[in-house]
């Protein structure tokens, strides 16, 4: 399915308002978005669901506020990361630690941890905001100016994440 | 290491997810949008017709006679109040859609000295 199949789906809930007509949607995009949160938090697969569960029903009742200049992936990815920005919120106030010690996840043992491993390691050692500029550009195929739009900063900034990033990435690969 | 090695990791660790139920679950976790019941419509009818055959419509029309009547001296202070309600709704309508752009509301807190002028 292409934008164009994304903005007919769109208008079709608009319209109808049937909570059936998302389901295309949802099964196009489970995928991606729930990889996006697997990763951002190593592997947590329970958490992950839950993240992509509220990202869809968030995604769902701002359905109008979607107005189509921007690609619905980059409008879905940039709900994806205020879920997650906010979970962190939530679990930094719960135990009175910052952001970046928030989003310290352990992995976590599941179906993909062995094949995953060496990458969750990899993320291990970015910075949160780094951490997602990678997997945003590098996992999920998003170009520099979608990245920065989604995670709302400027281009300049997300090109700096990548830079300390692929330094970072480059002396563990080798 | 350059930009390729790095894309060839990312790529190789690529996979996709299994939807195993899960969209399923989320559609049946989706809120159901309140419709205006079909009680409301058919009660609303009834009213019609009752207003309709009990003739309580020739005084209403009287009223509105009277009241149009009346606006032409009070025309202007009319004209005036609607031209800023109109643009205080146009303002809300904008700065709404403007915040809920990707999910987020905006705090609409500073537009409420403006109404409490009103």
């Amino acid at each position: 399915m292409s934008n164009s199949d994304d903005l007919k789906w769109v208008l079709q809930i608009t319209i109808l308002g049937s909570k059936e007509s998302f389901n295309p949607i949802v099964r196009k995009y489970q995928s991606p978005i729930r990889r996006f949160f697997m990763n951002l938090t190593m592997g947590d697969q329970f958490l992950s669901d839950d993240l992509a569960q509220e990202t869809f029903i968030k995604a769902y009742l701002s359905l109008k506020s979607f107005n189509g200049f921007s690609n619905f992936s980059t409008w879905l990815y940039r709900i994806a990361y205020n879920v997650f920005y906010d979970s962190l919120r939530v679990k930094k106030m719960l135990n009175h630690t910052n952001l970046e010690e928030a989003s310290n996840f352990c992995t976590v043992e599941n179906n993909f941890s062995a094949e995953k491993s060496d990458l969750w390691d990899a993320l291990k050692m970015l910075r949160l905001e780094e951490r997602t500029a990678v997997l945003l550009c590098y996992m999920e195929d998003l170009s520099n100016v979608q990245a920065s739009k989604v995670m709302g900063c400027p281009l300049g900034t997300l090109k700096s994440y990548l830079k300390a990033a692929k330094t970072k990435l480059a002396k563990h690969l080798i | 290491m350059n930009d390729k090695n790095i894309k060839d990791f990312f790529d190789k660790h690529r996979q996709e997810m299994p939807d195993n139920g899960f969209s399923d679950q989320v559609i049946h976790h989706l809120p159901v949008k309140q419709h205006t019941p079909f009680l409301v419509w058919i009660f609303a009818g009834i009213g019609f017709f009752i207003v309709l055959f009990s003739g309580s419509f020739v005084p209403l029309i009287n009223l509105m006679a009277d009241f149009l009547r009346n606006a032409r001296s009070m025309m202007l202070p009319l004209i005036i109040s609607s031209v800023s309600i109109f643009i205080l709704l146009v303002i809300f309508i904008v700065s709404e859609h403007i915040g809920t752009g990707y999910g987020r509301k905006k705090n609409i807190r500073h537009f409420i000295p403006f109404v409490s002028l009103l």
